[in-house]
């Protein structure tokens, strides 16, 4: 590596760089570029950085279709533009994986600015820092790959404190969606893929690659349990499902879109509606108290509903301001 | 007369480098090392402590570094001379390449936490501050990548040079 420092004195200095300078130091030597490459390191690297007071909290969005993904400061102020989008991403990254010839990649959680993706197709996750700009093909999943009948999953992405360690938990279902689904997890440190035996409540997570949101410790899927929206909930530490009560007067389904945010650190809905006419409305709702039904707050009421050109809810800034993606899509 | 007194007479060890020069040193100082201070309460302290990864011109400077952060004797560090610390430090670590390279060694082999992360954080500055191609000349590091590659590299993470 170097003939004068050894290895563990490089990867102390280099956890101290900063993210822009760090992919420079890839090109010094292949020894340098494939340690700043290993998930140990990203892991020491992100330890680091979030003890520091200068990190900058940032805001991710999926772009289209592509497996672009927009980046906004959340706390700084954003301007109006009469572009695709309200806000102005402050950067955008092309993120794509030569040896993977697709490009569906979605946004599926995030933590400690380290992204959860996952392609549609291929069904392949991938862990993507933020920091460091380096992306990770996660190892084939087990379930589902043997392509005997066709599947869809849902993927969540969070971080276990306890045992300082990220994970990816992936529910498939059967493209029909009849049967409960299996689940596995895929943990950083361990590197592979487990099953997961805990009982799934009779929760129907309906869309593909539904976003997940990651609070107090649990994951967060908006999912349908017979006919009513619920919050299907997983816990990183004890690996055990539950449900978040929704906000008490709800009323569903409908012809709705619920999905999960996260606001100022708060488990937060967005409930699209989709009648035309005076009721059609997108509202936002936080749940001030985690687990507390009767703390849901209604933030905002919108007069855009699910089919207007106006309506996918990005996310929010750090002073609350609500960011939504102009164009239609 | 009371014990405490009796303990604060301070007791000397020696520090031998690897070209044999030796050094004599308090043994409350000598333990900001934490391998020295193994080395201490191990029972090494009746003859010379070898310290065989040091040079004789580093060692001095270690020491240096030792005199300056030993505990005080009369308890808690004031403000002022935490500032006064923080100033030396700097000094000490604003030394040619190969001596920050040695002080970082030497930090790591004599376990001396404060002394690492101020010559860590050094060298981070340098790396920060110096084009790829100095950055391997300043660490002797042997470019392995064939320029194809090296390219292939550059290429793919353009942005950072900008």
């Amino acid at each position: 590596m170097s003939d004068r420092l050894p290895h563990e004195i490089i990867t102390d200095i280099l956890s101290r760089m900063p993210g822009k300078s760090l992919m420079r130091l890839r090109c010094v030597s292949k020894a340098w570029c494939s340690l700043i490459s290993t998930p140990n390191f990203i892991s020491t690297h992100l330890s680091r950085s979030l003890s520091n007071s200068q990190h900058q909290p940032c805001l991710y969005a999926n772009y289209g279709h592509i497996g672009t993904l927009l980046m906004y400061p959340s706390n700084q102020e954003i301007e109006e533009q009469k572009e695709d989008f309200l806000a102005n991403p402050s950067e955008r990254r092309e993120l794509y994986d030569p040896s993977n010839n697709e490009f569906e990649l979605v946004l599926v959680g995030s933590s400690n600015g380290l992204l959860g993706l996952a392609y549609k197709r291929s069904k392949l996750c991938v862990l993507w820092n933020s920091s460091i700009q380096i992306a990770i093909t996660l190892p084939k999943p087990n379930i589902g790959f043997d392509g005997s009948i066709p599947l869809d999953h849902s993927v969540g992405f969070g971080y276990d404190p306890t045992t300082d360690d990220y994970k990816f938990v992936r529910l498939v279902y059967s493209s029909y969606r009849t049967l409960r689904p299996l689940v596995e997890i895929y943990t950083l440190r361990t590197g592979i893929w487990r099953s997961v035996t805990a009982p799934v409540p009779p929760c129907i997570i309906t869309e593909d690659l539904s976003p997940s949101v990651f609070v107090n410790g649990s994951l967060h899927w908006s999912a349908l349990r017979a006919f009513s929206f619920v919050i299907m909930s997983f816990n990183m530490k004890d690996e055990a499902f539950g449900e978040v009560g929704m906000p008490k007067g709800f009323q569903g389904p409908g012809d709705l879109k619920v999905t999960v945010a996260l606001c100022d650190g708060m488990l937060a809905l967005v409930i699209r509606d989709g009648y035309d006419g005076k009721k059609t409305s997108t509202t936002v709702w936080v749940m001030k108290e985690y687990g507390v039904a009767e703390s849901w707050t209604k933030l905002f009421d919108l007069p855009v509903g699910l089919y207007s050109p106006h309506s996918k809810v990005i996310g929010f800034t750090k002073s609350g301001e609500l960011l939504m993606e102009k164009g239609t899509r | 007369m009371s014990s405490t007194l009796c303990c604060s007479f301070a007791k000397n060890v020696t520090l031998r480098s690897s070209d044999g020069q030796t050094f004599e040193v308090e043994e409350a100082a000598a333990q900001v090392s934490q391998t020295i201070k193994r080395m201490i309460e191990d029972g090494c302290t009746g003859s010379v402590i070898p310290v065989p990864n040091l040079t004789g011109p580093v060692l001095a400077l270690v020491i240096e570094y030792f005199k300056k952060h030993s505990p005080p004797s009369d308890g808690c560090p004031t403000a002022l001379l935490e500032m006064e610390i923080k100033d030396w430090d700097a000094k000490f670590v604003a030394v040619d390449n190969d001596t920050l390279l040695d002080l970082t060694l030497a930090a790591h082999y004599l376990e001396i936490q404060g002394l690492l992360d101020l010559t860590c954080h050094r060298v981070a500055d340098i790396l920060n501050d110096n084009s790829v191609e100095k950055i391997r000349e300043i660490f002797h590091i042997k470019n392995d990548f064939t320029p194809e590659e090296e390219a292939e590299e550059r290429s793919k993470i353009q942005w950072a040079f900008e």
